[in-house]
């Protein structure tokens, strides 16, 4: 009970530090404790959302068919990484996909370095329908299919959220980018103050 | 007098037939880069009226993919959906803009993957215009 109090103090002083600074931020203040969660990667390995504790993440969930807004995304997230400089290496991009049944890690790998051709700083993230409920469940990252009539090529398109959301090197979501924040010279601003507040 | 007549009388008929047209002109076309092994793709441009009279794009023609539609992205409370819409209208002296997150053309089911810098031919079908031809580069943005 005391330790939650002390976790709930610790993040109000937290929120009260970044909204009294000078930094005004593009994206929307958010706080909260991811849990861990385990999918598969590009390469077919199971990975843990711990596994990438120390760098500080931007997490999408899109999926590969999306011929819209999830390339839009990806440009997006491209340009905000090119735009950081040295802080590059302490960022890294996970990539979940909301479509896990024609979503492979084959799929996901040709999708990811078309992005990202270094294999460095993009994961691509697949699993099991419950398993990928799950972790969007605690994004509150919604999903639905919806089928396309007379097009069995395409057969369905996925509408879903767009959000980017920065977790921390601890695994502590701090901002949430709406598809509204279009300017990765901004975001990247922002990625950079967090850096610089809570440690390389 | 006659001639004078007659000539005043055709510059009325061209000036009243120019004013009932549309005059459709379509500005920097493009067709999203994607992944090799994506199935879809999307179409992109502005469309400029330049006549007085209104004019609706109904549909389009193209080779490259299996399906051509007019779709509309909207943001639904953050959830991104994409809506298949019968036609754009583009009134007298406006325009269009079809861009990433707004109309766009949806290429769904393409035929081969596109290579970055080709060019792609596309038939605009207009409810008045009638048919247009364009190229359009495909573009990594
Ligand atoms: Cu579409």
């Amino acid at each position: 009970m005391l330790k939650k109090s002390v976790i709930w103090l610790f993040l109000l002083v937290g929120l009260v530090i970044t909204t009294v600074s000078a930094h005004q931020f593009y994206g929307y203040p958010y706080v909260q404790k991811i849990k861990d969660f385990t999918l598969i990667d590009q390469n077919g390995k199971r990975v843990s959302f711990s596994d990438f504790r120390g760098k500080y993440l931007l997490v999408f969930f899109g999926y590969t068919y999306c011929p819209d807004v999830c390339p839009t995304s990806m440009y997006r997230i491209k340009e905000t990484l090119d735009r950081l400089g040295k802080y590059k290496k302490y960022v890294h991009v996970l990539f979940i996909s909301v479509d896990p049944e024609r979503d492979t890690p084959e799929n996901l790998k040709k999708f990811i370095s078309y992005y990202d051709p270094t294999g460095k700083y993009i994961t691509g993230l697949t699993g099991s329908p419950e398993e990928i409920k799950k972790v969007a469940k605690q994004f509150r990252a919604y999903y639905k299919k919806v089928p396309l009539k007379d097009n069995p090529e395409v057969g369905y398109l996925v509408d879903h959220t767009a959000f980017i959301y920065l977790i921390d090197k601890n695994g502590i979501m701090r901002l949430i980018f709406r598809p509204a924040n279009e300017d990765p010279e901004k975001i990247a601003e922002d990625i950079i103050y967090v850096i610089k507040y809570f440690g390389e | 007098m006659k001639r004078i007549t007659l000539f005043l009388l055709m510059v009325l008929v061209v000036g009243v037939y120019a004013y009932t047209q549309p005059v459709i002109r379509i500005v920097d076309p493009w067709v999203r880069a994607v992944p090799p092994n994506m199935k879809n793709s999307a179409l992109f441009m502005t469309i400029v009226n330049e006549g007085d009279e209104d004019d609706e794009l109904i549909g389009v023609e193209t080779d490259i993919a299996r399906m051509a539609q007019i779709h509309k992205t909207v943001n639904e409370n953050g959830v991104m959906k994409m809506v298949h819409v019968d036609k754009i209208e583009i009134h007298g002296h406006t325009k269009v803009e079809l861009k990433p997150g707004g109309y766009h053309i949806m290429l769904m089911g393409l035929k081969r993957p596109l290579k970055e810098g080709e060019m792609l031919k596309f038939t605009l079908i207009f409810k008045n215009s009638g048919r247009i031809q364009i190229e359009a580069p495909v573009k990594r943005k």
